[in-house]
């Protein structure tokens, strides 16, 4: 997991993601032998760190899913876990809205580009930190706030993305739309669009790997259910083992969720690229 | 191949689909900004061109043929000037119009024939007639088993040949085309001009064609418009009066090529003086 953080945080810092590379991350799911053994040796490593720092500071592999076996029993795993996920979807769906808008504005309209650039310019260098501190002071510890503040941690790296994107649009196909006599939604859906996509792709992976780990935050700072406190609440009671429980079973759904993106729905939109060999 | 028996005229007989457009232009000027100070590209330009007629442009690199088709195809709106389209000023009228640019400028998330349906929903044809259309003029290019290809899949020549296919698919009343053949080797050349004269002679659009090749021009154009450079101006028009089909290789296409020639080295000549 740390490394792939590491990769995204360095995506952050230039202000823009590179568009989809065509390689398929999580291949590793495809279950080919090497790639399981890799597994394996994982959870090995954690076992085995386990053994060495005690239970109490790393709850082994075992312990931690029969922990999250005991608090799904009881029942509220799967609330905490549902509401963190309909607020990670809302502010992510939310952000690629006003990001996708955003993007399209400053790419396309001169005086939107020039009043405004600098506003996203700024709003890309203040930390996530200081968003969600000074939202929840200003507009208090509601579900809003929650929301506003993690879109605010993403939204502006999603829109550079995006105006990236408009900007390297080919004027060449543009001007066959127009002489074409296309009507402006045609050329939107056929030519704008697909050349849109790796983009808003890259921004959607981006952005919902960025989403997911501010929901935990701001469900921390501000928030009273949701993955996000009940992580801070078993901290509090310096129960491990309840921690990772619940980080386990989150970060087990968000990769899966990212593996159907990437999987199922990428390969569909890019079909027409040429195979790489 | 085809029984054609029309003569150099122009419109006159054929047509099954219908219309082709007259085109006028007159006192056509045209200035670019270059650093800060206006360069002259086109010094008075008027033309007349009958609907159905097959036109070619001749003239230098740089003398503002490609100018010319973007002003008429609407991109470059940034001229002074008259154009009429069967009598209406430019993009005013119900008029269809294709261009064939220099590249193919195809839609490479789309296969072969979904490039020919987008240009087809553009210009409004009925979805019901999509399929028969596409058919057409794949076969017309030679490339019927290419539909379901993409882009990438194809070779240069192909390409070109897909574009062809889908600027005569909307059937155009008026055909823009800039040097559409002079990236590709002369059999394939020749090949595709012999695909765009059978279509022309079947359904006779007024064709507007620019080419540095003189041979060329002889063998396509009813009339070869000569262009000399800075500024563009119209210098010659040459009727060339040579029966159809033409033959590529044939003696008088030979003799009229060599009038044009030598037309065309005076006008270039007398312009590096
Ligand atoms: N956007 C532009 N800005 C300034 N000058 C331009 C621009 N486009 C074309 N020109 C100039 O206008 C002249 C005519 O250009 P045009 O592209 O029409 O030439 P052409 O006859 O098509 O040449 P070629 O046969 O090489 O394609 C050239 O001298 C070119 O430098
Ligand atoms: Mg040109």
């Amino acid at each position: 997991m740390n490394v792939k953080q590491d990769v995204m945080v360095s995506q952050v810092i230039p202000g823009k993601v590179m568009p989809a590379p065509r390689k398929r991350s999580f291949s590793w799911l495809g279950g080919s032998g090497s790639k399981l053994i890799s597994l394996v040796l994982l959870v090995s490593v954690w076992w085995l760190l386990s053994l060495y720092l005690g239970e109490h500071v790393l709850p082994s592999p075992l312990l931690t899913v029969e922990t999250l076996l005991k608090d799904i029993q009881k029942g509220n795993v799967f609330n905490h876990l549902g509401i963190t996920l309909s607020r990670v979807f809302l502010a992510f769906f939310l952000t690629m809205i006003v990001g996708i808008t955003l993007g399209c504005l400053l790419g396309l309209s001169k005086r939107f580009r020039s009043f405004f650039s600098f506003w996203i310019v700024i709003g890309l260098s203040i930390p996530a930190l200081v968003y969600i501190v000074v939202i929840f002071l200003w507009l208090g510890l509601s579900e809003a706030s929650a929301i506003v503040a993690t879109m605010m941690t993403t939204v502006f790296t999603i829109t550079m993305n995006i105006w990236e994107g408009v900007k390297s649009l080919d004027k060449k196909l543009l001007e066959l739309g127009t002489v074409l006599r296309a009507r402006r939604s045609l050329v939107i859906r056929r030519i704008v669009l697909p050349q849109l996509y790796p983009y808003m792709m890259a921004s959607a992976r981006f952005g919902l790997g960025l989403t997911w780990k501010m929901v935990i935050f701001v469900e921390l700072m501000g928030r009273s259910n949701g993955i996000g406190y009940m992580i801070n609440y078993w901290y509090q009671m310096y129960n491990m083992s309840h921690v990772l429980g619940y980080a386990f079973i989150f970060i087990v759904v968000m990769l899966i969720i990212e593996v159907i993106l990437n999987v199922v729905i990428e390969p569909k939109l890019f079909a027409w690229r040429p195979k790489k060999a | 191949m085809n029984t054609l028996n029309s003569t150099t005229g122009m419109t006159g007989t054929s047509s099954a689909t219908g219309a082709s457009s007259k085109i006028s232009i007159r006192h056509l000027h045209k200035s670019f900004q270059v650093g800060g100070a206006p360069r002259k590209v086109l010094h008075n330009i008027n033309i007349d061109i009958q609907a159905g007629e097959f036109i070619c442009f001749l003239g230098p690199s740089g003398c503002g043929k490609s100018t010319i088709l973007n002003i008429l195809s609407g991109l470059d709106t940034d001229y002074e000037g008259v154009i009429l389209i069967d009598g209406k000023p430019l993009n005013s009228g119900d008029y269809h119009m294709s261009y064939l640019f220099q590249e193919p400028r195809l839609l490479p998330w789309l296969t072969v024939e979904k490039n020919i349906h987008f240009a087809l929903d553009a210009n409004r044809v009925p979805v019901s007639e999509w399929e028969e259309r596409t058919t057409k003029y794949l076969e017309m290019v030679n490339l019927p088993h290419v539909r379901k290809h993409y882009i990438h899949q194809l070779s240069g020549g192909m390409q070109h040949r897909v574009a062809i296919a889908r600027a005569f698919a909307v059937k155009p009343d008026i055909l823009l085309m800039d040097e559409p053949f002079s990236a590709l080797d002369e059999l394939t050349a020749r090949s595709l001009r012999q695909s765009l004269l059978k279509m022309w002679q079947e359904d006779r659009k007024t064709v507007l064609f620019v080419t540095h090749n003189s041979m060329e021009a002889t063998y396509l154009a009813d009339r070869i418009f000569m262009m000399k450079a800075n500024p563009g101006e119209i210098e010659e028009t040459k009727e060339i009066r040579l029966e159809r089909p033409r033959d590529y290789d044939s003696e008088e296409l030979f003799q009229e090529n060599r009038a044009v020639v030598t037309r065309f080295l005076e006008i270039i000549g007398r312009d590096a003086i």
